[in-house]
């Protein structure tokens, strides 16, 4: 099978660096790459649910964007009620209309929801969510996750990580996930001052396995948290309206008060959300949060027209499926090669790992050699399906990642 | 920062940072001397008639025993035999003031030997901060020493981070155990720092337990570009001048833990 090769990608890159803090920064930058010369750096085009480099190499995609495209890259429907709305106004000196229409679209759809806030990245909504917990509450402590992420906010990051104080986490407490005994005694220790306790609804950390709750887990969290007066925050920010389209507390059968919503709600439209119920619509609206572009009303227009795309397609469950389809496939390809794959998480959106090799070498390798043959895989974030992702491109993925297991095979 | 006395206990309290300072210059810096004169024929010449056992002792601390013998320097956290010189530090401030402000240690022995403190050991401890402070005139053999000892250096000061900075130690907790290479891959020199035997570590090679995690530099000079804060290191990866593999987490935390030195010593 051909290899990939990125001339123009390292062109490009060396350009970049010379005007750019890593090149690429964040969670594009080429950090996550291993080696980060068998991945591509730069896209030009891209349709349903492949991209193509600047070098010209074809990609099925298997990040997504990292989480927003969900219905494919150009959705006929969801672009043209973008560019319908573009056309009458976006970005305007007094709010669109289209505002209101989501938010009554997200009030019916999301069970817990009463109300609904627009923003633009998953941060802005998780910094919102706690100031409105704290407001709510008039305490200041948050307690989250080990390993959780909800943005790159200070008051999210650890202490000593560069531009983060010790003031800045200083009302983080963090606990393991599935832990309710810690959640317990973080609550007893910290009597009468914890606002809230932000957690995604199942593990999904980068680097390790995810983890689904344990039986009784969430309802264990609920309990202990109405007894001591806490906020729940659901972070959906990655999963929402992949596992269901009421929120994934849904499919996990829990009651937040309230839920964060980003990625795959505009089909990469840039939009956030935060739900809640109407006992917080007061403390909410007391919050002064805001951003320039807040408003913009073509964003909200392709909102609303993913979201009823995504309910007309029934997507929670063709993504299940498919996802389910396709890790089985994996794993048996694995298998003969001799190796295994262990998949964690939600099929629409699992966590792969060779279990071979502690070092994780292997699997980097692994996912280097697929890369270079046509299926982007990063190593150690979660990928996604989307309702572009079609049983051939299984197909083809499968024959990608067979070649590339005989590749690792005659290297090991 | 200097230390102040409790008007309650009477005791002496002493600032945390003096503390890590002190243990820096003597389980991070003094130590480095062994590997300066293996590396440098100038501080190999400087003690090639020289027959001591320097002993610094800390009181109620931190403990560098230096054996000098046939143009070679043996290095131990403990006395290992009858020092020749035994200078003590009464306090991690007193150290500090030695080790920064020149002051002077106690001699408790070695009266006959101040000549070669003075002389010998001296100017040894100058080439050695030849080396750590960094210059731009370097030869090409001198810029690869500067490399091996910075990073040495740098790994053996994350193990006493490790062990007494709250941050540090808090970001340790949190990384997955394991032992991280650190390469020069142009000079062929590797360092390695990991977890063994329940804490982190400062590791002179691995034995037993294998390698997890990797952050290899492809040449001197960018190495010289981390050391001295100026290697943009997202970028380095991209245009393949740096290169990580195995398990991330203990690059990236170890990555942080380096950043604090500067904190301490610079």
């Amino acid at each position: 099978m051909q290899v990939y090769h990125y001339p123009e990608n390292q062109k490009w890159f060396e350009r970049a660096t010379r005007v750019i803090p890593c090149g690429i920064y964040g969670h594009f930058s080429p950090a996550p790459y291993i080696p980060a010369c068998d991945y591509p750096f730069f896209s030009t085009r891209n349709e349903g649910c492949r991209f193509w480099d600047i070098d010209g190499n074809e990609f099925i995609d298997y990040m997504c964007a990292y989480g927003p495209m969900i219905n494919g890259y150009h959705n006929p429907v969801v672009d043209e009620a973008f560019i319908n709305q573009l056309k009458q106004a976006d970005i305007n000196s007094v709010a669109p209309t289209k505002m209101v229409e989501l938010a009554e679209l997200m009030v019916d759809l999301i069970p817990v929801a009463d109300w609904a806030f627009f923003a633009k990245n998953g941060a802005d909504v998780t910094n919102y969510a706690v100031m409105i917990a704290r407001t709510a509450t008039g305490r200041k402590k948050i307690i989250a996750i080990k390993g959780g992420y909800h943005g790159t906010a200070p008051w999210m990051q650890g202490a000593g990580h560069p531009g983060v104080t010790e003031e800045d986490v200083a009302n983080v407490i963090r606990i393991p996930w599935n832990d309710l005994k810690a959640l317990e005694q973080a609550l007893e220790e910290n009597y009468g001052q914890v606002a809230g306790f932000i957690s995604t609804p199942y593990h999904h950390p980068t680097f390790v396995d995810n983890e689904y709750p344990a039986e009784g887990y969430w309802q264990g969290v609920e309990k202990l948290l109405k007894k001591h007066g806490v906020i729940l925050i659901n972070d959906d920010v990655r999963a929402g309206f992949r596992i269901h389209l009421g929120g994934s507390n849904e499919f996990f059968k829990f009651n937040p008060d309230l839920i964060c919503f980003c990625k795959a709600i505009g089909n990469g439209y840039p939009i956030s959300a935060l739900v809640g119920k109407e006992e917080l619509r007061v403390a909410a609206s007391k919050v002064f949060h805001t951003g320039s572009y807040w408003y913009s009303g073509a964003y909200m227009a392709a909102a609303i027209a993913n979201l009823n795309e995504l309910k007309r397609l029934n997507a929670p469950e063709y993504l299940y499926n498919l996802g389910t389809k396709f890790n089985e496939g994996l794993i048996k390809i694995a298998k003969d090669y001799g190796f295994t794959l262990k998949i964690t998480g939600h099929p629409s959106m699992a966590y792969y790992r060779i279990t071979d090799d502690p070092t994780m070498q292997l699997h980097q390798k692994w996912c280097a050699e697929c890369t270079k043959r046509g299926v982007f895989f990063t190593s150690h974030h979660n990928w996604f399906l989307s309702m572009a992702h079609t049983e051939a491109d299984i197909q083809k993925t499968w024959e990608i990642c067979d070649d590339a297991f005989k590749s690792i095979k005659s290297s090991v | 920062m200097g230390t102040s006395s409790c008007p309650f206990c009477k005791t002496e309290q002493i600032d945390i940072k003096d503390i890590i300072k002190s243990a820096l210059y003597l389980r991070a810096i003094l130590p480095c001397l062994v590997d300066l004169v293996q590396l440098d024929k100038q501080a190999r010449d400087l003690i090639s008639s020289a027959n001591e056992r320097i002993y610094f002792s800390l009181r109620n601390g931190e403990k560098t025993f230096l054996q000098i013998e046939d143009g070679k320097i043996k290095y131990s956290p403990q006395k290992e035999a009858t020092p020749s010189i035994h200078l003590l530090l009464l306090s991690p401030t007193h150290a500090v003031q030695v080790f920064e402000q020149g002051k002077t240690p106690l001699l408790l022995k070695g009266f006959t030997k101040l000549s070669f403190l003075k002389k010998g050991f001296d100017a040894l401890t100058k080439r050695l901060e030849y080396f750590l402070k960094g210059s731009q005139t370097y030869t090409e053999e001198e810029q690869k020493i500067y490399v091996i000892l910075q990073l040495k250096t740098a790994i053996r000061a994350a193990e006493v981070l490790a062990e007494k900075e709250d941050v540090s130690k808090k970001i340790l907790a949190n990384t997955p155990q394991g032992i991280l290479k650190i390469a020069v891959e142009d000079i062929d020199f590797s360092v390695y720092f990991g977890y063994v035997q329940g804490r982190w570590q400062y590791i002179d090679k691995p034995t037993g337990q294998g390698v997890s995690s990797i952050l290899s530099l492809k040449d001197l000079e960018t190495a010289k570009l981390l050391l001295t804060n100026k290697l943009d290191t997202f970028a380095g990866i991209g245009l393949g001048k740096v290169y990580i593999a195995g398990i991330i987490p203990i690059v990236d935390n170890m990555g942080i833990v380096l950043g604090r030195i500067t904190e301490y010593i610079s």
